[in-house]
């Protein structure tokens, strides 16, 4: 696995490869805008947008590569200035192992740094993409070395990466049509997955236990709490001499993945969204899972999510009472909860009104509530309800990274009665108008300068 | 806040810490801010600061990068963590005055670090 990666959110992906493979008399180019990110581990390149050139900015070629005038590549510099963006430029040769040709190769060495002297801290490069391989070259920031070694992801059904893994047409004919056998390309893409679970107690032990079992390569489990005997309840796995001694839930967690799964690597950092640690950690996961419990969290595991192209699998239970009644035990009026899983490019918790600043506003800063919504605050038996909602999100990391649902993709939203016992599919959709969307969408890493760049720069 | 109340507090700012560092972030201006003083007798004595800028908003926010103890080594209360252009920063509540055709820059930044000055 190389360390630098092109990562592709749902919808620019898709029309992305609708031009590029479209038959014309030349090799039709996209240009991505791009931002990125570093990782302790990775470099990741993010494409916010796309730009498809009109028939009017191809100039004539002797042969089949694609020419362009000089007018539309001033605009698009200028475009990539204006938006603090690198340029990518993409086209298609087809085939399972792609390679740049001589021409494309000379022309990003020409072409590259001339970018790079416009916008000096973003990204820019000449992608070549095939059926089930890609390759290029890359200008990182700060750099003058062409990095030819990368894979790209993009958001889809499933996350699709790019090379594919090499494999017999049998296996990949299993991969496709039965992705719950175990077969080698499942097992693969299972075990090379890092999925960061966001708060281990009540949901997140269901999760990161059930992801262990699966046999998912790394699990980083985010929790700064203690195991006491009030919280072990709400999940499973914490013993009540676990209790006694206070220890920390990722050592216990770590402890029992260890015995069920030691090649699963359980990695307990003792932490809080959005602590820098947690953070950093966070952006480094292939998939987020949040168990939380309150909405200023969810945003910020939403904007994680966006700004580096990570997909989010939210999960949340609350019992609510009439909390105006003077009774002292109001009953329980619904046993509620909901499965969100953002797909980067897709609907997102700001699209549907799930988060709101009203909402934000609301919570009080103290943040974190109880499942059960009384004066009291007690505890509650609410260890199977959060099992079936970890279970579904289990279900639907599996689902990302493997693809079993097939044409559908994943369900964004799912709403859970704990009296029915039904998770029932909401019908929700990607706002064009969500700010936090157009803000955030593959933002990556903010770039600072001491150039004052907007309309600003005029007045200050 | 009006977009030249924006242009004007950026160029005061600029003025006052001639190191800062600007972004912009999906319509937020932001503004990195190095060696600003927490009241005297907090710990630490200085942090980074950020200034976000926002035209929907009425007014200015100033977060910090660390969360000081007050003069009487009390942890202050309702200062939690939030996550700003993928940066961890520490934000709070602090109902400072604020009359964009009055106040300047560095009045504000200065009146809302005093939240730190209150041992609570």
């Amino acid at each position: 696995m190389n360390n630098l990666q092109i990562r592709i959110p749902k919808g620019v992906g898709q029309r992305l490869f609708k031009e590029v493979i479209r038959h014309g008399p030349r090799e039709p180019v996209v240009f991505g805008l791009v931002t990125h990110a570093s990782t302790a581990t990775k470099e990741i390149v993010l494409v916010r947008d796309i730009r498809i050139p009109p028939e009017d900015a191809y100039l004539p070629s002797l042969g089949h590569g694609a020419r362009w005038s000089g007018r539309y590549m001033i605009d698009l510099l200028n475009e990539a200035t204006a938006t603090r963006c690198g340029l990518l430029i993409f086209h298609f040769h087809g085939g399972s192992a792609v390679r740049m040709s001589s021409d494309d190769s000379e022309s990003a060495r020409q072409l590259l740094p001339k970018f790079q002297v416009i916008v000096p801290n973003r990204p820019h490069g000449s992608v070549v993409l095939g059926t089930h391989s890609v390759a290029g070259a890359i200008l990182l920031p700060r750099t003058d070395r062409l990095e030819t070694a990368f894979s790209m992801r993009q958001f889809d059904k499933r996350i699709l990466d790019w090379p594919m893994p090499i494999a017999s047409k049998k296996e990949r004919q299993l991969f496709e049509r039965q992705p719950l056998v175990r077969g080698r390309l499942t097992a693969a893409a299972i075990s090379a997955s890092r999925v960061a679970v966001v708060g281990q107690s009540g949901g997140g032990t269901h999760v990161s236990l059930q992801l262990a079992q699966h046999g998912f390569g790394e699990i980083w489990g985010v929790d700064d709490d203690y195991v006491d005997q009030g919280n072990r309840f709400s999940g499973i796995g914490f013993g009540e001499k676990d209790a006694a001694a206070g220890k920390r839930k990722v050592t216990v967690l770590r402890r029992a993945i260890s015995r069920i799964a030691p090649r699963v690597r359980y990695v307990g950092l003792k932490a809080r969204v959005p602590e820098q640690v947690a953070i950093d950690a966070l952006k480094q996961a292939d998939v987020i899972v949040g168990c939380v419990n309150n909405l200023h969290a969810r945003a910020d595991l939403q904007e994680i999510a966006s700004r580096y192209c990570i997909p989010y699998v939210d999960i949340g239970l609350i019992l609510p009472t009439d909390q105006a009644s003077p009774e002292e035990f109001p009953p329980v009026r619904a046993i509620s909860g909901n499965i969100f899983t953002y797909v980067p490019g897709d609907v997102c918790m700001w699209c549907t009104g799930f988060l709101s600043e009203e909402k934000l506003a609301g919570e009080t800063l103290g943040r974190g509530r109880p499942y059960l919504q009384t004066k009291h605050g007690a505890d509650a038996h609410v260890l199977s309800f959060n099992g079936v909602l970890a279970s579904q999100a289990v279900n639907d990391v599996v689902n990302l990274v493997v693809g079993y649902v097939g044409e559908t993709g994943p369900i964004a939203y799912r709403k859970y009665d704990g009296f029915k016992g039904s998770l029932i599919p909401c019908d929700v959709k990607r706002s064009e108008k969500c700010m936090m969307c157009s803000r955030n969408s593959a933002a990556g890493d903010a770039i600072w300068g001491t150039r004052i760049i907007s309309q600003l720069s005029t007045v200050a | 806040m009006s977009p030249d109340t924006i242009s004007r507090f950026v160029s005061e700012i600029q003025r006052e810490h001639p190191g800062m560092l600007y972004t912009e972030d999906g319509g937020r201006i932001l503004l990195k801010l190095g060696g600003v003083e927490f009241p005297r007798g907090c710990v630490p004595a200085v942090t980074e600061a950020l200034v976000v800028l926002d035209a929907t908003q009425p007014k200015p926010r100033l977060l910090v990068k660390h969360k000081p103890k007050t003069p009487g080594s009390v942890d202050p209360r309702n200062v939690n963590p939030e996550a700003i252009a993928g940066d961890s920063w520490f934000g709070f509540s602090y109902n400072i005055a604020w009359d964009e055709s009055r106040h300047t820059a560095r009045q504000f930044v200065e009146g809302a670090m005093r939240r730190f000055a209150k041992d609570e």
